[in-house]
């Protein structure tokens, strides 16, 4: 049966970014730490739910955990990842915006000014400025499905948000 | 800023409690807990870093010991953990009175 201290543990190991033998010791204390709270709580009249509930609360949110273990260097590497992730997602963002008004401008060109005339030279800036867009739409989708992908990466690492 | 007051002193307040014997983490943080009156309380996951940090620096040594279904890690002070203890006890004691006197004087 997985109860809410296994799923923690789970957790814990999924986010915990420290060298093996420093990992198995760790779980090993946060273990034996959180059955004994819910010994204490369950002599104090909880449920095993609750005790279990009331343990992992005090013990600490497996975020605060993993931070409190990291070494400074590995908080600095966290926090530069945060900042080198909102500017990606930031420039994704420019990018399909530049790609959906130039499709808006399109689409109103198109219906104010009819269908082309054939002719044999088409205007030489507008087919640039349609590739360009073009270009915008595409890497800023692809800018933002590695967003997507680099987020769910980053918070399967972080065992979650509990 | 009461937690950042409380991590400041965090080392001295965790060499105090292992002064009395030999403990696991889970005895320690209840010892905290139950001798500050329920003041320090601390997130307790964040506590073992710093019990890590001082095993680290020679101030603690640790060892496992074997309980029915799991295993259980128990700090002790080493005699370079005592002496550290001492010099912050006496430093402390200097600060604590210096404190008492400036934020305890009434004119």
């Amino acid at each position: 049966m997985t109860g809410p201290v296994e799923e923690y543990l789970r957790q814990l190991r999924a986010g915990l970014r420290t060298r093996p033998e420093e990992t198995s010791r760790i779980l090993a204390e946060a273990e034996d730490h959180l059955r004994e709270s819910v010994a204490a709580g369950r002599a104090a009249g909880l449920t095993e739910t609750e005790a279990a509930e009331a343990a992992i609360s005090s013990f600490g949110t497996v975020r605060a955990v993993v931070r409190a273990h990291q070494t400074p260097r590995g908080q600095a590497a966290a926090a530069l990842g945060s900042v080198a992730m909102a500017i990606w997602l930031l420039a994704g963002t420019v990018l399909t915006s530049v790609f959906a008004v130039g499709l808006v401008m399109t689409v109103v060109i198109a219906v104010t000014t009819g269908p082309p005339r054939p002719g044999p030279d088409p205007d030489p800036s507008l087919e640039g400025l349609a590739g360009f867009v073009a270009a915008c739409g595409l890497l800023g989708l692809a800018v933002l499905g590695t967003y997507a992908r680099a987020r769910r990466f980053r918070q399967r690492s972080r065992g979650g948000r509990r | 800023m009461e937690k950042e007051r409380l991590k400041g002193n965090l080392d001295l307040l965790l060499l105090s409690v292992l002064a009395a014997g030999p403990a696991h983490g889970y005895a320690v943080i209840t010892a905290l807990r139950e001798r500050s009156a329920g003041a320090f309380d601390l997130g307790e996951g964040t506590v073992y870093p710093a019990l890590h940090r001082l095993e680290a620096a020679g101030l603690l040594d640790s060892d496992w010991a074997d309980i029915p279904g799991r295993r259980r890690r128990v700090y002790a002070l080493t005699s370079k953990g005592a002496a550290a203890l001492a010099a912050e006890q006496v430093r402390w004691r200097r600060f604590a009175a210096g404190m008492q006197a400036v934020v305890g004087w009434s004119a």
